[in-house]
């Protein structure tokens, strides 16, 4: 009897704890969320990876080696419906905007818990974005896309569950923009100079490096760190503390964890998935055929939408910072950019290296945002005699009959194209783009090189081209960090946030005129001018933008809205497998 | 009356089956059953099965002396996936695949596990391996992950030469026959029907585009609407009936066998 007792007062401390808690209910099978079903625990996501993360410190992080990890790590006050893209409560449960726009009250859910089962509260957003984000010693881009009229939105604690922001002027994508990770003061308050003044000023750059143990990594995300191993593994296990439950009360997520194979490259990737060694996989052109055929045997399918182009931007790049003085000054000419951008075969690439599975980019607005503008955009195609006219116009010409064209002191002009290593997409684009330069008389050296190495080169002015991608959104301040002067991602001309360009300066006032209004029709026009100017200026050269596809094996369920905005990942706590023993199509444990 | 009679006895043995098809079942028909299309799509069925709960030990016992073709072949399929992910060393897969003297079963199964090594080996490499290595599966083991690289530098005309061309290795054909089936499925402008398929599975003009265009017609057939019940008849048929190419039957075998193993 004492015994049923005891259990009793167990139950009830348990439902009570669980009452007092404020958790989000995802609604699988309604609204929304009607293809989603609720699921059974266990069994781990593995997926690919191709190199090394640089960092487990989220608002520093600037590659996807980073960030697709520590995105699973950390939550933030708002978040992107991966359904709707539209913004839904995350920690905070509600928010209250003022009449003129410029205060914003967010009332955070109670009861929460960090990672490491510390308490969450106001004073951790508030130390977010005063102590982190805010803080001029931390490079972090986040604070480009919270900028309006180069000023940064105030933060003040209301009470242990409320927060206010105050904004320099009325900012349309706020809600979407607020919803960065939140960080916990507990751990890391006593690093920023804003709250101890003896603080190392690079401390909080330095913190969460990839050599800290796991556990001292907390945060409010579905998944925590549990170990990594350089060039082999990451592995994220389930946060306990997680807020989120499905229709029947079961904490998500779902899955023990998530395993992130370090593979080196897309073949590897590619032959693990084949072997069952990965459950999902996103196809590169060249592989449809190879799975498409093997999809039945083995147990996995493959989708592809080719009505949904995804969401980022490849392109090529030159850097008008270049060290080499008489590549810059080329480099800095709009006609030698508009040059090179007649010789991308959007075509060619298209139909040899995508077969087909791409539409040309010519925007830096990603082609599925509402603020795409199709019709103003600039385009430079594919004409390889309008290149060599514009060349001739700005003195490279071929001076000694050997087939490149020269600079002005007679010596060849030529430059180095670098993309990473490994992905065989990206090293067919080059070699047709350096293909089609050579037609024109100028010598291209394709060097591939280790992704990491090249972020490195990128960010730090030291490349002359480069053919990389970024990621996209719905949401074309997202990109602030890449198309504002002084945005950290300017990697073509980072010296121009001291002094910009004209069209420069006006792109700077459209992100500022587009944040301002809350009508649309509005901010389409100011987004349709930054396209415009952009492209007409060609700082990237986009090349052309693969359609939705993915791989996964069929024991991963809630996958049935799998799409450009999200992916796998963005799905991570409500995944749940069939046999959580199984990885792709083996049984493991 | 011969054909009439394994009719009957594959109904006898598969029919009740269908009711409760267990691994046990499927066991006895891949060892019982007198038709040995049956007893094979049988075998496929249980690959998953036994690569989950057969020890390696098992697996091998069963590979190179299990009591029927088809249930070897399961063991051998079995043991690939096992193998596959297992930290193998590359030196010992070598020496596996790479042996006479090793049972070509084990040498077989041995070849998945063995690719994630050779993708990273140059192309020359994999051109000697696939041209002088000293097995049947060490040259396919080469071939294999020589188009794996080089797979978007082949289109499907260049395939089909490849796989017509009686100087070309044999496991560098066959390689090439795998890669080829894929182009017969996308991208779908150039995409074979099923009745194309079938057409070439039974009068290609070597075994390797008759091997290509089965490996793609099993993929149309097991997503057909074909029932179990339909797929049993028509392998049914193969007993004793020339009329059909292995490569034919070996699609149908296949979708059955994947029909059964779906309801394990």
């Amino acid at each position: 009897m004492r015994k049923i007792l005891a259990l009793l007062g167990v139950l009830a401390l348990v439902s009570l704890g669980a009452l007092a808690q404020e958790y989000k209910v995802v609604p699988f099978g309604e609204g929304d969320w009607a293809n989603l079903t609720v699921g059974k625990y266990g069994g781990y996501l593995v997926v690919g990876t191709w190199n090394n993360p640089k960092t487990f410190n989220h608002h520093i992080a600037q590659e996807t080696s980073s960030t697709d990890i520590t995105s699973q790590l950390h939550a933030g006050l708002t978040e992107v419906n991966p359904i709707t893209d539209k913004v839904e409560p995350a920690l905070a449960k509600s928010w209250e905007i003022s009449e003129d726009g410029l205060t914003i009250t967010f009332h955070l859910r109670q009861g929460l818990q960090w990672s490491d089962g510390e308490p969450f509260t106001a004073d951790d957003v508030v130390f977010t974005f005063n102590g982190v984000i805010f803080n001029e010693d931390v490079r972090t881009d986040y604070r480009d896309v919270l900028m309006v009229e180069g000023q940064l939105p105030t933060c003040e604690k209301v009470d242990d569950y409320t927060v206010k922001f105050t904004l320099a002027a009325p900012f349309r994508p706020f809600l979407r923009q607020i919803g960065g990770a939140i960080y916990p003061a507990h751990k890391l308050k006593n690093l920023s100079r804003v709250y101890n003044p003896d603080a190392d000023p690079e401390a909080l750059n330095s913190v969460w490096g990839v050599d800290t143990p796991p556990e001292e990594i907390v945060g409010m995300g579905p998944f925590r760190l549990k170990e990594f191993i350089p060039d082999q593994l990451v592995v994220l296990e389930r946060n306990p503390y997680y807020w989120k439950v499905d229709p029947q009360g079961n904490r998500l997520p779902y899955l023990d964890g998530i395993k992130f194979v370090i593979v080196g490259g897309a073949d590897a990737e590619m032959l693990k998935f084949r072997n069952g060694e990965l459950d999902v996989y996103a196809p590169r052109p060249e592989d449809l055929s190879t799975l498409i055929a093997e999809a039945e045997q083995k147990g996995f399918e493959v989708r592809i939408d080719p009505t949904k182009p995804m969401f980022g931007t490849t392109w090529i790049v030159f850097n008008q910072d270049c060290p080499n003085e008489k590549l810059k000054e080329y480099f800095r000419m709009v006609e030698f950019r508009r040059a090179m951008a007649h010789l991308v075969d959007k075509q060619s690439i298209i139909d040899n290296v995508y077969l087909g599975l791409a539409v040309p980019q010519w925007s830096p607005v990603s082609i599925l945002s509402p603020f795409y503008a199709p019709e103003v955009v600039a385009k430079y195609e594919y004409d390889p005699d309008a290149a060599a006219q514009l060349l001739d116009q700005i003195g490279l010409v071929d001076q000694n009959g050997d087939g490149w064209r020269d600079l002005p002191d007679g010596t060849t002009f030529e430059f180095e194209l670098n993309t990473n290593v490994g992905n065989t997409v990206r090293e067919q684009i080059c070699q047709i783009f350096a293909d089609d330069c050579a037609k024109v008389g100028i010598k291209v050296n394709f060097n591939p090189i280790n992704f990491n190495a090249l972020v490195t080169k990128l960010l730090g002015s030291e490349y002359e081209a480069v053919l990389l991608g970024l990621t996209g959104s719905s949401e074309p301040n997202s990109g602030a960090n890449v198309y504002r002067s002084c945005g950290g991602l300017h990697f073509w001309r980072y010296s121009e946030c001291e002094n910009p360009r004209p069209f420069q300066q006006r792109i700077d006032e459209l992100y500022d005129l587009g944040v301002k209004t809350y009508d649309f029709d509005e901010a389409y026009q100011y987004y349709a001018e930054f396209q415009k100017l952009f492209s007409e200026n060609v700082d990237l050269i986009f090349t052309v933008n693969m359609v939705f596809r993915y791989a996964l094996y069929k024991n991963l369920k809630n996958t049935a809205e799998f799409s450009p905005l999200a992916q796998a990942l963005g799905f991570s706590e409500y995944l749940w497998k069939e046999n959580p023993n199984m990885v792709g199509n083996r049984v493991v444990g | 009356m011969r054909k009439a009679l394994g009719v009957l006895l594959v109904l006898l043995l598969a029919a009740p089956a269908f009711a409760t098809m267990s691994a046990a079942r499927l066991e006895e028909i891949a060892t019982k059953d007198v038709i040995p299309e049956i007893q094979m799509a049988a075998g496929l069925a249980l690959v998953d099965y036994y690569a989950a709960n057969k020890t390696e030990t098992e697996l091998k016992e069963l590979a190179t002396g299990g009591a029927t073709e088809a249930i070897r072949t399961a063991a051998t399929l079995a043991l690939s996936r096992v193998w596959i992910g297992k930290d193998l060393e590359y030196r010992d897969l070598i020496e596996l695949v790479n042996d006479p003297g090793q049972p070509a079963a084990l040498r077989a199964a041995a070849v998945d596990a063995l690719l994630e090594f050779l993708i990273e080996k140059k192309d020359s490499t994999l051109e000697t391996i696939y041209t002088l290595g000293r097995t049947a599966e060490m040259r396919y083991a080469g071939a294999k992950a020589y188009f794996f690289k080089n797979r978007s530098k082949f289109k499907l005309a260049d395939l089909e030469a490849i796989c017509l061309d009686d100087t070309n290795p044999d496991g560098y054909r066959k390689a090439a026959a795998e890669l080829l089936a894929g182009n017969y499925l996308f991208p779908p402008t150039t995409a074979k029907s099923q009745g194309e398929l079938e057409d070439q599975a039974l009068n290609g003009k070597n075994e390797y585009l008759r091997y290509a265009a089965s490996q793609a017609l099993f993929t149309l057939v097991v997503q057909s609407d074909l029932s179990e019940v339909d797929l049993l008849k028509k392998v049914t048929s193969f007993y004793l009936n020339e009329a059909f190419t292995e490569e034919y039957k070996d699609a149908y075998i296949r979708a059955l066998a994947a029909r059964w193993a779906a309801g394990l």
